[in-house]
């Protein structure tokens, strides 16, 4: 492709550092400077045609993309959730770019490991991702831009039948899984983004765990947008067949600009009979300076199906990133006797607007499903939780309880809850309670008279408000997820 | 961006505002064409909401629009028609027949007691002022597309006004029958309490062939309820209309400082029923409740729905919506309260609580939140379920027969909104109108 164009940008660093002067909250909002290939802003048919030609796909992967991509150009972009937004110019970003190392999967036999771009290795140490096998319980995919960098204890892994890689990687080495999946839960005509994402796919994470194996480590992908203007358009697929179990975690995190930079993902969980699934998020994208502006527009589609008997998938998510975030991880609950799990932190602050919650869809018989929802607003954000829980006629006992927890710090926030509950059987029984609190005067000066400091007293008192949510995810991120949040809330009272 | 419509969607509008134009051939008074016209110009732009209006996705108007209602004449009825629609209990009375306020049937209008006066909105056509009276909402009630229908057929209703400190000590009865098969009755009130003033309304909407299977009518209302500081205000509505009838209510209720509102809805009628509260708590210290009770079964749809604003500080606002359905009915309800940045210490609260007795039963429910202040009590609450089997074991233990005691907890279930009524004669006469129809 012609338009290519390598870029080194030295002369940014000036600008860089005024706006993390204006940026203080976010530490991880300092940029990797190396030699990188980035595509020119736009997008058509032939953009997308360059990804899959750059990715080295197969004929089916490049018709998917492009169906997706019809389709898109009539679609119109969203905006019912409950966040303003100009309009996005999708001809205003670049939907490819990658460190020209290491960029050419499939294609570039020569042992990928070794060659990851020095800065891009820097990059993940300071954020203190283990891209080097360093960490004995945890498996990571390390994502830059555009492309996986790096891919940790593939082989121990292997070992035990677990396939995790990228997922270019694995349209390359197992294009029958990912054919035979890809698009079955999330359809390339889902939505707007879905669609978006679909036709301009960078990279991802591909997990399968095959019958009867319990992964024994964390497997965990880190997600960094590094380059000005681009969109990062990760596609996940994690299949857990048959009786086996599986955790698998994602943080992410991008420098600070001064646009706002668009991140629309994809998940897709198919967990067979008995099978398990823990899937935990802690997002920190860059959400923009005071005013939010610059920040990550984060739009994501996740879903999991439950396809056999007694599956269960769980999510965990901690949200304190982006400037706009709509994400709703949802689970479809096929297999009779399986279960859905939704636990769910969002802070917002400054003028962050989130409006994320989950989707409950009960098909099974007896199939059971539990939706907790924190969300905590401060400054002058807005926060909401929408979700929906359905209950088909098919699914005979079917059982759902539902808690969304609201807290209000300070007066210039908004806290909004917009369940939708449909039931459809009589047999279902489903309970749905919110309350909207802050918090309170009492219990601030109680910590206070014992010499606790306010902003150490909120940040207690906001920690046991979630702690529900923080139990469910696995330690490292309960804690990681813990400082995120004082750190976030610095500033937001007094 | 101009709005596509189906073609029957199309045709029903088109049907109406034909209606439109020849109410204002026919016409009697330029203020009202005035009106008319300009609703009629917001209606076919926005014309019938369809499923991909959030507000009506649960809500399915496809059956409605096939049949084109009409505005027939006023049929002559004697006291004795409706002698059983009347309650028991002692009440002024107001007669609304298919939508026209009826002389012969009403109370005397001039021995009114004293403080009150009540007027056929009709009559008041002529007042220059009347296009202010009715345009005070304009901006809410163009958001409502059954509300803006309405404004289009204007015609008549009732235009009550209670003054200053009169507390009203007899209740207010106003009966809506509905005598002919495919007539639209279009109604247009208005209720103007002022400070420390207090009344008791009740409204009956009837059809006068009581149940017959086949009759069919459209019953649209708008009600506007204006309360002043202080002033207290009771209402209960019961919707009983005939199984293939629609009936849309919409009302906007504006409420001063320390004042209250008590609110009862009670649906067993119609094919689909909507009614809406759309309530604004414009001053300090208000308390509002809003009820409702709902009853359906067959291939009904009941549909009741509240829009809560807190303004301003310290206001009180309590919910209790039940549902009981049976058949293949479809329940519906949304609920959305929301505080202002102004409304400190507000404090509301919503419960949605639904029983489904039947396999083929849906509801569909969204009680929902928006708060823009820190210092409030915010919470709502939803439960779906089917009778509990221990409860129905616990009273067969003593000696009461099954289906006996499946009713007994259906209808104490049913009946707790009915708990906020003051009024034990009203109460009852309610109460009855809900038990017959779930035994019937």
């Amino acid at each position: 492709m012609s338009e290519t164009q390598v870029t080194t940008q030295e002369t940014q660093y000036q600008e860089i550092n005024d706006l993390l002067s204006k940026s203080k909250h976010y530490k991880e909002g300092f940029v990797t400077t190396t030699a990188v290939e980035t595509f020119e802003k736009g997008i058509n048919e032939a953009v997308v045609r360059a990804i899959s030609a750059k990715k080295n796909e197969p004929e089916w992967m490049l018709e998917f993309r492009l169906k997706a991509f019809n389709h898109w150009k009539n679609m119109e972009e969203p905006h019912w959730a409950k966040a303003e937004y100009t309009p996005l110019d999708y001809q205003d970003y670049s939907y490819y770019s990658a460190p020209e190392c290491g960029s050419c999967a499939g294609s570039c036999e020569t042992d990928q490991e070794q060659v990851i771009d020095p800065e891009v290795a820097k990059a993940f140490a300071a954020l203190g991702v283990p891209i080097d096998d360093s960490d004995a319980n945890v498996a990571v995919d390390a994502i830059f831009d555009s492309i996986s960098v790096s891919t940790t204890k593939r082989e121990e892994l292997a070992k035990l039948g677990i396939i995790f890689c990228s997922f270019s990687e694995a349209v390359q080495d197992y294009p029958e899984l990912v054919q035979k999946y890809i698009g079955t839960v999330v359809p390339y005509h889902d939505n707007y983004f879905a669609a978006l994402n679909s036709a301009v796919a960078s990279d991802g994470t591909f997990v399968y765990v095959p019958e009867g194996v319990r992964c024994p480590i964390d497997l965990s992908t880190y997600f960094r947008i590094n380059e000005a203007k681009t969109g990062q358009f990760e596609r996940t697929i994690l299949i857990a067949e048959k009786g086996s179990y599986v955790s698998y975690l994602e943080g992410c995190s991008a420098p600070v600009r001064d646009t706002y930079q668009l991140h629309a993902a994809v998940v897709e969980v198919i967990v067979h009979e008995d099978a398990e699934v823990k899937y935990s998020t802690v997002q920190n994208w860059y959400p923009g300076d005071e005013d939010c502006e610059g920040g990550i527009l984060n739009f994501v589609t996740k879903r999991g199906i439950c396809e056999g008997k007694n599956s269960k998938l769980s999510w965990t998510q901690a949200e304190t990133g982006s400037a706009i975030t709509w994400k709703y991880p949802s689970c479809v609950l096929k297999g009779d006797n399986s279960i859905g799990e939704f636990y769910s932190v969002a802070l917002t602050n400054r003028r962050q607007q989130a409006d994320t919650g989950t989707k409950m869809i009960h098909l099974g018989r007896n199939t059971r499903s539990t939706i907790i929802s924190k969300g905590l607003s401060a400054g002058k954000s807005d926060n909401t939780y929408r979700g929906l829980v359905k209950i088909a006629p098919t699914a005979e006992g079917a059982r759902n309880f539902t808690q969304c927890d609201s807290m209000l710090i300070g007066d210039q926030c908004g806290a909004h809850t917009f369940p939708y509950i449909e039931v459809e059987n009589a047999t279902a029984q489903v309970e749905h309670e919110a309350t909207t609190s802050r918090i309170g005067e009492d219990q601030l000066f109680y910590c206070q008279q014992r010499g606790i400091s306010e902003q150490d007293a909120i940040s207690m008192i906001v920690n046991g408000f979630c702690k529900e949510v923080f139990s469910e995810l696995p330690l490292e991120f309960a804690q990681e997820a813990e400082e995120l949040l004082a750190i976030s809330l610095e500033g937001s009272v007094g | 961006m101009v709005k596509k419509f189906s073609p029957a969607v199309r045709a029903a509008m088109d049907h109406y505002a034909q209606l439109s134009d020849d109410l204002n051939k026919a016409c009697d008074n330029a203020n009202f064409v005035e009106l008319r016209q300009a609703a009629k110009t917001r209606f076919l732009e926005q014309g019938f909401p369809g499923r991909r209006d959030e507000d009506w996705g649960y809500t399915k108007l496809t059956d409605f629009v096939q049949t084109h209602y009409r505005l027939e004449g006023v049929t002559h009825l004697e006291l004795s028609d409706i002698q059983p629609f009347l309650p028991k209990y002692p009440a002024l009375r107001i007669v609304m027949i298919d939508g026209w306020f009826s002389e012969s049937l009403s109370d005397d209008l001039s021995e009114l007691p004293a403080g009150v006066s009540i007027e056929a909105l009709k009559d008041m056509a002529e007042i220059p002022s009347i296009h202010q009276v009715l345009n005070q909402h304009q901006g809410e009630i163009e958001k409502e597309p059954f509300a803006v229908l309405n404004t289009m057929l204007l015609s008549d209703g009732y235009y009550m006004q209670v003054s200053r400190n009169c507390a009203l000590e007899l209740p207010v009865f106003v009966l809506h029958i509905q005598t002919e098969d495919g007539h639209l009755s279009n109604l247009r009130n208005r209720i103007e309490v002022e400070e420390n003033a207090e009344i008791t309304l009740v409204e009956s909407y009837v059809t006068l062939t009581g149940s017959a299977e086949a009759f069919s009518g459209f019953t649209n209302v708008v009600t506007e309820i204006d309360i002043a500081a202080h002033a207290r205000v009771k209402q209960v509505i019961l919707q009983q209309q005939a199984p293939s009838s629609y009936y849309f209510n919409n009302q906007f209720v504006y409420q001063g400082e320390q004042s209250t509102f008590n609110t009862l809805y009670a649906s067993t009628g119609s094919m689909t029923s909507r009614h809406q509260n759309h309530l604004q708590m414009d001053g300090e210290h208000i308390e509002s409740i809003q009820n409702s009770a709902c009853y359906a079964t067959g291939k009904q749809t009941v549909d009741s729905r509240t829009y809560t604003e807190h303004n301003q500080v310290a206001g009180f606002s309590q919910q209790l919506h039940k549902y009981v359905l049976d058949g293949e009915a479809v329940g519906v309800f949304n609920g959305m309260i929301k505080v202002a940045q102004a409304a400190q210490k507000t404090d509301g609260q919503m419960d949605n609580k639904n029983l489904l007795l039947s396999d083929q039963a849906q509801m569909d429910t969204k009680p929902q939140l928006e708060i823009y202040a820190d210092d409030v009590k915010c919470s709502h609450g939803s439960a779906t379920g089917q009778i509990n089997e221990d409860q129905v074991f616990y009273l067969q233990a003593r000696g009461i027969p099954k289906s006996q005691a499946i009713r007994m907890i259906t209808e104490a279930f049913l009946l707790e909104p009915l708990e906020d009524v003051s009024n034990n004669e009203i109460r009852q006469w309610v109460a009855n109108a809900l038990s017959n129809a779930l035994n019937g």
